[in-house]
């Protein structure tokens, strides 16, 4: 499990890339939240790259979320890929973090 | 009894004053009928094979009697196949000649899995401490789980493992009052002591039968206030996710509902037909003053629920495929091989497929028949 955290506008975008599974989110969890908090903006998760997602995957985007909220920013996601989509129907995760198809998507809704 | 014999000779042999530092190299098997065992490799190696003289004697058809040998040169492991059957893997990679296992590396033979750690006497005893810690807090959850029901109107077979680092599998059921009866079982993301116990403490919740101002036959308002006591800001940062289903015996109608968890499968008395049962609401304690939904299915005579944890199917096979729940329901419709009337099958036809190191969460799998 790989991650960049980038800009763009205005927006903090951190790319994943792997699985998040078990053994992956003990490894990238405290330099991810580290690389992302300091931030305080509204901030994307790029899914594309993304295989897969374990619980305690759901449960490191669930606690970002809940951080980035203390700061008054938001977290949404995008580009998951199927299987990884039916992931976060089956939590309805997107219930509390919003999932778009693409980046342009999520975006716009974050800076609306 | 054999096993252990040649568990004490790898440690005789680490005994020896042979090590360089306080360093001690260690194999640990992360998956067996222990929760984690701990092989420390000295200046004499180890064999590993099916069977006595090697120093690790696993018990897998997938094992050959002397598999490989690993052996200690200027504090290195180095890893040889002896010609086994199913071959010896590093990280994966087939070993074909001599070759390094470095640390942090996976050992893969039959269907087990070593990693190489290099670790300092004070952790190993640490972790030998919080070992026994998971055992403890392991026997604790298995004691809440109730005894299978071979006989009556709705009889109940499960298979349960905890993974190697424990997970937070539980789950129950019974008579509810009324002509009712419950069944559930919940997930609580998250590994070790903290994980099983948080299970524990929504357990006896549960198996009170008794929430504050909560009708425990309607799974929606169970999943509300399950939601409200346990938000995981409240509970160290963890959530879980659960199937919670009421069967009315007059009428056959089963009412369900499931919080952040993958569904329940109604099954056909002929094994062919599998209904999905889930209800789309959040994980229990992601967010509070959410709404949860229900729904309701008539059971057949004849019929089963199928309810498991996601450690049952979240694995990646041999050929690197990812499974997903409806790959492990076509495995299900294999009527012949009579996984629903064997709960055990089920795991080690898992486990025959699974790659050793993706079969890391906890195991449960519970089937209840209605006549």
């Amino acid at each position: 499990m790989e991650f960049v955290v980038s800009e763009v506008s205005g927006v903090t975008k951190a790319a994943l890339e792997g699985r998040l599974d078990t053994a992956n989110v003990d490894r990238v969890e405290q330099s991810l939240t580290a690389s992302i908090l300091p931030l305080g903006r509204h901030t994307m998760i790029d899914l594309t790259k993304v295989t897969f997602i374990a619980s305690l995957g759901i449960r490191m985007l669930l606690s970002l979320a809940r951080s980035l909220a203390r700061h008054k920013a938001r977290l949404v996601m995008f580009g998951a890929s199927p299987h990884v989509l039916e992931i976060l129907e089956t939590t309805a995760l997107s219930d509390i973090i919003p999932q778009y198809a693409s980046e342009g998507e999520a975006i716009a809704a974050i800076s609306s | 009894m054999e096993e252990h014999e040649q568990t004490q000779i790898v440690t005789r042999a680490g005994a020896i004053d042979l090590i360089r530092g306080d360093r001690l190299h260690c194999l640990e098997l992360s998956l067996g009928e222990e929760i984690e065992r701990r092989f420390v490799v000295g200046p004499l190696g180890v064999k590993i094979g099916r069977t006595a003289p090697s120093d690790i004697v696993i018990a897998d058809s997938e094992i050959s009697r002397a598999h490989c040998m690993v052996a200690l040169l200027n504090d290195e492991l180095l890893v040889s196949d002896l010609n086994s059957t199913n071959g010896t893997f590093v990280d994966g990679e087939r070993v074909t000649a001599v070759r390094t296992l470095p640390v942090g590396s996976v050992l893969q033979v039959g269907n087990r899995s070593f990693k190489h750690e290099w670790r300092t006497r004070a952790e190993i005893e640490q972790s030998n401490d919080f070992d026994r810690d998971l055992h403890k807090a392991a026997a604790y959850v298995k004691a809440l789980l109730p005894p299978p029901v071979e006989e009556g109107p709705i009889r109940v077979k499960w298979f349960y493992k905890p993974s190697a680092k424990l997970g937070g599998d539980a789950f129950g059921y019974g008579p509810l009052g009324e002509g009712k009866s419950v069944c559930y079982l919940i997930d609580v993301a998250g590994h070790g002591t903290g994980a099983a116990m948080h299970a524990v403490a929504i357990m006896n919740q549960l198996r009170q039968k008794s929430l504050p101002n909560t009708d425990m036959a309607r799974p929606e308002l169970v999943l509300s206030t399950l939601n409200e006591l346990f938000q995981m800001e409240d509970h160290a940062g963890l959530y879980f996710t659960i199937w919670y289903g009421v069967y009315d015996r007059e009428t056959r109608w089963l009412s369900f509902a499931s919080g952040g968890h993958h569904p329940a499968y109604l099954v056909s008395a002929d094994g062919a037909e599998f209904t999905p049962l889930h209800t789309r609401n959040v994980i229990i304690g992601a967010m509070p003053a959410m709404p949860f939904t229900q729904a309701s299915v008539l059971v057949p005579p004849g019929a089963s629920i199928c309810l498991f944890s996601d450690g049952v199917f979240e694995i990646v096979d041999k050929d690197g495929l990812q499974w997903t729940i409806g790959t492990f329901i076509d495995l299900l419709r294999d009527r012949d091989a009579g996984y629903l009337g064997d709960p055990q099958k089920i795991y080690r036809a898992i486990a025959a497929r699974a790659q050793p190191h993706t079969l890391d969460d906890d195991f449960s799998f519970v089937v209840a028949t209605f006549e």
